[in-house]
């Protein structure tokens, strides 16, 4: 079962495009199901100005690339470094087991991001 | 509640009018029918007339109808009930032969054997169509094989398996064996996903024993059934209380085996009709699916008369059907099962009749199993086959660039 904040995102994927002036692209797979997520981002002044993602899995995972872009869609790159773990915690609500490698992906894609920002 | 978007019968079906009031009228009848005084006589009868119908659904005599909670329990009976019975004359005929693409509950049967006994269990694969050669069991028997068990229809593909073959070749190897062994191979049948789907006729058919579910055939869940052919012996399932002629003790269900009986009755009025109807739906299914799916094909039998009318299994390359299922459940009402789902962090379940059939993981993963029934309607594949084309339509838009059209319109 998928808890409203999935059914919301998957169901409703409003950053699931493309950015034709990416500054940075992010990527991520899961070995183990085989889950993709790719986000592109268009960072300028220290803003993350666009960020649009595409994926190819389950539910969760589609849904896990939607939530990642709503949340730092036009946020200041300062306050994308100054996140940590708790913050992204429950960003995906209550999970079932089978989708907790979504959760992680969450995690992932929010430590590169930190990453991509910190090399720029 | 509607059934309007329910496309999984093969998971279990809707309970039919009938059964509700056979049920009801049942369940007030509070009388042990063990009990000897004239209180338990209509309990008697409820269960004896319930045990007429299902007879006569599946062509067996009375006497060889035994009342399970149902088909996981009937397959773990018959398989452990043959092989016990065996092991009290000789322990060393102790091989079992089964198809890969088994339900759990006779794969895990023999697993417990092998683990536990000493016992050998060959598992056979079928063919890329879903289906068990009789060459296969052939080449696979020996002189100590125990039991042959086979599904007769595959929950899964829908593909219907040579049953009546499988027989007579057992019945020839024994005629040959003579000398050899004195009882021949046991045939056990699972049939849940046949009988209330399919003409079923054990007589005809020539198992010995064959599993059945009352809730696949508008019974409620709970109730099912074992048929043991008249002179075939197995161990008892339940010990103490002597119901069931003394092989699965305990008070029985009254109100259950009522409803089954009445599921059975109706089954019988309308299944050659609905055979026609649920064929000619799953056909119009694979049509508009094909029509505005590009690229959308169906696992199983290429031969429409090997495949249950009303399995489609339904494979679109390049999506999750798991995504697809969640779009069809949360934003259209839709019902359907799937060939591979996440399971965990570490692992994806997939399906392992789809896997045995020689599919790959990615159209494993992109596999739905679609299954109607007599309250599915023409107009209900209508609204499915656009829930899926919005549906894919959706995934394609995440997985894919947006300018690119994967999916034409209706």
């Amino acid at each position: 079962m998928f808890n409203d904040i999935i059914v919301k995102n998957f169901s409703n994927p409003e950053f699931a495009a493309e950015i034709d002036n990416a500054t940075n692209t992010i990527e991520l797979g899961n070995p183990v199901c085989g889950d993709r997520i790719k986000v592109q981002l268009h960072i300028e002044d220290g803003v993350i100005k666009k960020a649009n993602y595409a994926a190819w899995g389950c539910a969760t995972s589609l849904a896990t690339g939607n939530v990642f872009c709503s949340h730092i869609h036009g946020a200041a790159c300062s306050d994308i470094q100054s996140m940590d773990k708790a913050n992204i915690e429950n960003m995906l609500g209550e999970l079932d087991p089978s989708q907790h490698h979504c959760l992680e992906m969450l995690h992932k894609l929010f430590e590169k991001l930190q990453h991509t920002i910190a090399v720029q | 509640m509607t059934t309007q978007g329910y496309f999984d019968y093969n998971a279990t079906t809707p309970v039919c009018s009938e059964a509700v009031n056979a049920f009801i009228n049942a369940v007030t009848q509070y009388a042990n029918p063990s009990s000897k005084y004239g209180l338990s006589k209509t309990s008697n009868e409820i269960i004896n007339d319930a045990r007429a119908q299902v007879a006569t659904l599946i062509g067996a005599d009375t006497g060889e109808v035994f009342f399970t909670s149902g088909g996981t329990e009937s397959n773990n009976w018959a398989i452990k009930g043959a092989f016990f019975q065996q092991l009290k004359i000789s322990s060393t005929r102790n091989h079992l032969i089964v198809s890969e693409m088994e339900h759990s509950s006779v794969l895990e049967v023999c697993a417990f054997l092998e683990r536990e006994f000493d016992c050998t269990v060959t598992r056979l694969k079928p063919d890329s169509e879903g289906i068990v050669s009789v060459a296969a069991v052939a080449n696979a028997l020996r002189p100590e094989t125990l039991l042959v068990s086979v599904m007769m229809v595959n929950n899964e593909v829908g593909s219907l398996q040579p049953i009546r073959d499988i027989a007579a070749l057992l019945d020839d190897r024994a005629s040959q064996q003579k000398n050899l062994h004195d009882q021949k191979i046991h045939f056990h049948v699972d049939a849940v996903q046949a009988v209330g789907k399919i003409p079923v006729d054990v007589r005809d058919l020539g198992v010995d024993t064959m599993s059945f579910s009352g809730h696949k055939f508008y019974a409620p869940k709970g109730i099912g059934g074992l048929y043991i052919r008249q002179g075939i012996k197995i161990t008892p399932l339940l010990h103490g209380g002597g119901q069931e002629r003394g092989l699965r003790g305990g008070t029985e269900a009254i109100a259950s085996v009522a409803a089954m009986g009445a599921a059975a009755q109706v089954t019988v009025n309308t299944l050659n009709d609905q055979v026609v109807y649920l064929a000619k739906y799953r056909e119009l299914l694979r049509s508009e699916l094909l029509s505005v799916v590009p690229g959308v094909y169906f696992h199983g039998p290429a031969n429409k008369a090997l495949q249950a009318p009303n399995t489609l299994s339904v494979c679109i390359p390049g999506i999750r059907a798991e995504a697809l299922a969640a779009l069809l459940d949360n934003m259209h009402g839709i019902q359907v099962s799937l060939g591979a789902a996440c399971s965990n962090n570490k692992s994806v379940a997939l399906s392992h009749v789809l896997l045995s059939m020689g599919l790959d993981e990615d159209a494993v993963k992109a596999t739905l199993r679609v299954s109607i029934g007599q309250y599915t309607t023409e107009s209900d594949i209508h609204r499915f086959v656009q829930a899926v084309v919005t549906g894919v339509t959706t995934l394609f838009r995440i997985s894919k660039p947006a300018s690119q059209s994967y999916v034409t319109t209706a």
